[in-house]
């Protein structure tokens, strides 16, 4: 069998599977987005955001514990929030951490591996998710400058004093709102799956297999799967586990990076970060998880987890 | 006012969607209620938008400030309508059966009398000294055999009936055997994996690749090519309608 065949009836199949299961998803997002945009100032946000800018970055980090969003939902929430003066180094962390360290992914990934083992490997991915998201956090805010990353129409936004009078009720002001958003967000969504659905429905799996054998092609293999596939974060645990070939360090970098980058997230994210800094945070982050992965199978094996 | 449109027409098509049932077929069952949530939602933000555009005319609010071009959002509304005339025009149900062939999960291959020298060794009961009723249930599902199998249940299973159900596909260059399938769906289709079984068929049985059968047979292990895999010898193949819930 061939690695890569088109099928109409299948990309269409495809394509739809993942809308189905990400529009409502997004239509929710875009809904907070717009009580956020309604019914938070800029004084409320900064009243509650930490002020210190280590302590916002690792909280943000663990914020998907208390509110679980996921990767498709996640991203009109943020942009709304950075728009409100949450900086935008702790916004990337909770953008790129809460579709992993999230009780429904810790319990799905459990759940998929089984038994003790899942509960490790849950744990294992919750912990790499957060520290690489911190990471990026962290040299957003020292590196990169935090509003040079935002694209100009939301770095320029200034909603100070937003507390403004709205003409009408508060729930057709919310709504409108998500309305504008969802139309933007959604349309990137459409434009992503439709990649994602292209590649899913015509690639393979048994063509990873010859993959499995060297430590960098089983990584890079297995990262450059989860970026083509376009998972949901709380089903990709089960498809990783149906890679028997491949050793846990491989999954991890499998489970760890399609949350953070996928096809379908990096046009989603160009309707709010700067062409250069999807770049920049994309490779920081498939570098970090690369290192997580090779390095697995050194320090997987002095944890006991070797034979998993 | 494209965006009043588009997310008017794509609420509609997935309160349509969800209706005729036709969602089941793209997710798995626990997550069908979720386009007509989202058709609600998309709906109810149509409305609001149609609203306020019609109260703020001449006005500029500072909504609109943030809101995209009027050709952008004629765009994005173009983009979020492409995949209502694709679903439309194809209307697909199932995977192709190449479709299928490239979601195969590996299967595991395990030495039966290792997994026994490592329970003994463990100090655990072997997997083999359960009792037969205890490894099956009555109608077992494909991914059930297979388990019990991984399990080490082999023997047990050895010359037991079963009735399953799945889909069929076709063996190149076996005419007397075909691949009985079902897909395993977590999310929805994008993750689909398909677990699968060889069935010896019954003589003058016909099969049509992708439809829906009850076979029933007996479970033998004689695969000369993989010991470890059942087969299934068929003593009757029926056609079915495909089930409510299509996944496993």
């Amino acid at each position: 069998m061939t690695a890569f065949s088109f099928n109409l009836s299948d990309f269409v199949f495809v394509w739809w599977g993942l809308l189905y299961e990400a529009f409502p998803f997004v239509a929710l997002g875009a809904l907070l987005s717009g009580v956020v945009e309604r019914c938070l100032s800029r004084e409320t946000v900064a009243r509650f955001f930490p002020r210190n800018h280590w302590l916002g970055i690792l909280a943000s980090g663990c914020l998907g514990l208390i509110f679980p969003m996921c990767e498709c939902g996640v991203v009109p929430v943020v942009r709304r929030l950075m728009r409100k003066g949450v900086p935008v180094s702790a916004g990337i962390t909770y953008l790129l951490a809460s579709p992993i360290v999230n009780p429904l992914v810790i319990v799905s990934t459990t759940v998929a591996f089984g038994g003790r083992a899942g509960w490790l490997i849950a744990g294992l991915r919750a912990a790499c998710g957060f520290v690489v998201a911190a990471i990026v956090g962290l040299v957003v805010w020292k590196f990169v400058g935090e509003r040079s990353v935002l694209l100009s129409k939301h770095a320029d936004a200034d909603d100070a004093g937003h507390t403004r009078e709205h003409g009408g009720s508060v729930i057709r002001d919310v709504l409108a709102t998500a309305a504008m958003d969802f139309l933007q967000i959604g349309a990137m969504l459409v434009f992503g799956a439709g990649i994602a659905a292209l590649i899913n429905s015509g690639f393979s799996r048994a063509a990873m297999e010859p993959f499995a054998s060297n430590p960098w092609t089983a990584v890079t293999g297995m990262m450059g799967l989860a970026v083509a596939l376009n998972l949901c974060s709380e089903a990709d645990a089960f498809v990783a586990a149906s890679f028997y070939a491949f050793p846990l360090a491989a999954k991890l970098a499998f489970l760890v990076l399609g949350p953070m980058l996928d096809v379908k997230l990096l046009v989603m994210y160009s309707a709010v970060f700067r062409p250069r800094a999807i770049v920049a945070i994309s490779g920081l982050v498939a570098l970090l998880v690369l290192l997580i992965g090779v390095t697995g199978y050194v320090w997987l094996p002095m944890m006991g987890m070797g034979g998993l | 006012m494209w965006e009043v449109v588009a997310l008017t027409v794509l609420a509609l098509f997935l309160a349509c969607a969800a209706w005729t049932g036709r969602v089941r077929f793209f997710v798995a069952s626990l997550y069908v209620w979720l386009p007509p949530t989202a058709a609600v939602l998309l709906f109810a933000m149509a409305v609001a938008r149609a609203l306020q555009l019609r109260g703020n005319r001449g006005e500029s609010c500072c909504d609109e400030a943030h809101a995209p071009a009027p050709k952008a959002q004629l765009f994005y509304a173009l983009i979020i309508l492409i995949p209502i005339v694709a679903a439309v025009s194809v209307d697909p149900r199932q995977f192709s059966p190449d479709g299928m062939r490239k979601r195969r999960a590996a299967s595991i291959v395990r030495d039966a009398a290792l997994d026994r020298a490592m329970n003994w060794a463990l100090g655990m009961r072997t997997a083999g000294a359960r009792p037969a009723e205890a490894v099956l249930p009555p109608e077992p599902t494909l991914y059930e055999i297979i388990n019990a199998v991984e399990a080490g249940h082999k023997e047990n299973l050895t010359g037991r009936f079963v009735t399953v159900i799945g889909q069929c596909s076709l063996r190149d260059g076996a005419s007397d055997r075909f691949e009985l399938y079902r897909m395993v769906v977590t999310c929805c289709v994008a993750d689909a994996t398909a677990v699968s079984l060889d069935v010896v068929r019954p003589d003058g049985a016909k099969i049509e690749p992708g439809q829906w059968v009850r076979v029933g047979g007996v479970i033998k292990f004689d695969d000369s090519a993989n010991p470890q895999q059942p087969v299934i010898h068929a003593t009757i193949v029926t056609m079915i309608p495909t089930p409510h819930n299509p996944y496993l």
